[in-house]
């Protein structure tokens, strides 16, 4: 239990740096490669896929 | 703010980020699809169910925890156990366990039905495999919905795999993802991780419910050379020998293979070196669990039909025949059905003391003709 509580921490700290990249960056295909990315991080930090 | 933050970076952020949110929902409302559970409507034949952790007090209130269905007769007589599941993409397995479980009535001994052994593998699947989620059969009741799941436990319900799966007790090696395989688990072990769990609680089962004979069903691919197959341990091998004869004598051909004694974590082995019961695994041959597959739909896990196939079979690199009518679910269930109906026929005639006797679980011969649909 300990262990999931540190993985989500961890896809929580990781997903809050994926959406601050998604407002910093200024190519737009990175911004949308960002947020692509950000889906995966998204279903694992819910503990859905 | 930072200085970077032009306002139309903003809005073009925001537009980003609402697309991810809503594809995010989608994705969650597609997986969590999985998480419900279809209706199985159990036959008036049934005396009671109680749930896997009876055997586990620890898997009560886990995702490994699972129904476990009596189907006892006024006689007295041996036990059988089926289980249907063990993989939840192997489907003539599970369909097996389902059509049996809402059709049979027992008058001598008792069976007992496990439709879904790795109850949590049901919960999702592999995408990246391209399989579909569900499929569909037109019974006489009406439209059915089943899962079509994975052949492993949830990594959601269980996890980090190791990067190598000792399994205990042998201590045989095998890749880290086989951890959330329930036929790599057995015997399994009180503290262990919930796959192992699961095993230990069945093995548990067999003892304390004194099962005779505990028939693992489950299918592989048509390449793979332990198809159409009957699966015996050094004490089940004169049952699954007689009986394959007597089917051969039908016309229908089942390969006897025997339990390898240094394959570990297998049903038929550890139910052989944990229990007294008789140990037997069934499989039969899918097409949509190979590799030499092509379009992978719902379709071919109903019809089996793969041109793929057709090509692998005129160069002859399959272990059973295959032309263009396929290897549907009709045939694959028939077959599990008339090898469980002759393995309790030759173990009630040698020992009739412990003799089974049931009805409306059909034969080979009733799926093909009514397919399984008549029977759900």
């Amino acid at each position: 239990m300990l262990l999931t509580w540190i993985y989500q921490l961890l896809l929580l700290f990781f997903s809050v740096l994926i959406v601050y990249d998604i407002f910093k960056e200024k190519s737009k295909l990175m911004q949308l490669t960002a947020a692509v990315a950000l889906i995966p991080f998204l279903l694992r930090l819910l503990m859905v896929k | 703010m930072n200085k970077n933050l032009s306002p139309k970076t903003n809005w073009f952020a925001v537009a980003c980020l609402l697309l991810v949110l809503m594809l995010t929902l989608k994705a969650i409302l597609d997986f969590r699809k999985m998480w419900i559970e279809e209706d199985l409507l159990p036959s008036s034949g049934l005396t009671r169910f109680v749930y896997l952790h009876e055997y586990h007090a620890p898997l009560e209130e886990t995702y490994g925890d699972t129904k476990v269905y009596f189907f006892e007769g006024k006689k007295p007589g041996g036990t059988v156990l089926l289980l249907g599941g063990t993989h939840p993409n192997e489907a003539a397995g599970f369909v097996t366990a389902y059509l049996m479980l809402e059709n049979l009535s027992v008058s001598a001994g008792r069976i007992i039905i496990i439709p879904q052994a790795n109850h949590s593998a049901f919960t999702h699947n592999d995408p990246q495999e391209g399989y579909p989620q569900f499929f569909e059969i037109e019974g006489v009741r009406g439209k059915r919905k089943f899962r079509y799941g994975s052949r492993i436990t949830n990594p959601v319900n269980q996890w980090p795999d190791p990067d190598i799966y000792l399994h205990y007790p042998s201590g045989q090696k095998l890749a880290g993802n086989e951890t959330r395989n329930l036929n790599r688990a057995y015997p399994g072990r009180p503290d262990g991780n919930l796959t192992e769990q699961v095993a230990y609680a069945i093995v548990n089962l067999i003892s304390e419910e004194k099962v005779d004979i505990a028939i693992d069903l489950h299918e592989a691919a048509p390449e793979y050379p332990v198809v159409n197959a009957i699966v015996s341990t050094a004490r089940s091998q004169d049952l699954a020998t007689e009986a394959a004869l007597e089917l051969a004598f039908e016309d229908l051909k089942y390969s006897l293979e025997p339990s390898p004694y240094n394959f570990r974590g297998l049903s038929h082995r550890e139910w052989e070196n944990f229990t007294s019961t008789f140990p037997v695994l069934m499989e039969t041959a899918n097409p949509i669990q190979g590799r030499l597959r092509g379009k992978t739909d719902e379709q071919l896990i109903l019809s089996g039909q793969d041109k793929m196939y057709q090509v692998a079979a005129r160069l002859g690199v399959l272990a059973v025949p295959y032309d263009s009518s396929g290897l549907a679910l009709n045939l694959r269930v028939a077959r599990h059905a008339e090898a469980f109906h002759k393995i309790v026929e030759v173990f009630s005639r040698n020992y009739p003391e412990q003799a089974i006797a049931f009805s409306g679980f059909p034969h080979y011969f009733e799926i093909l003709e009514h397919g399984i649909q008549k029977y759900f």
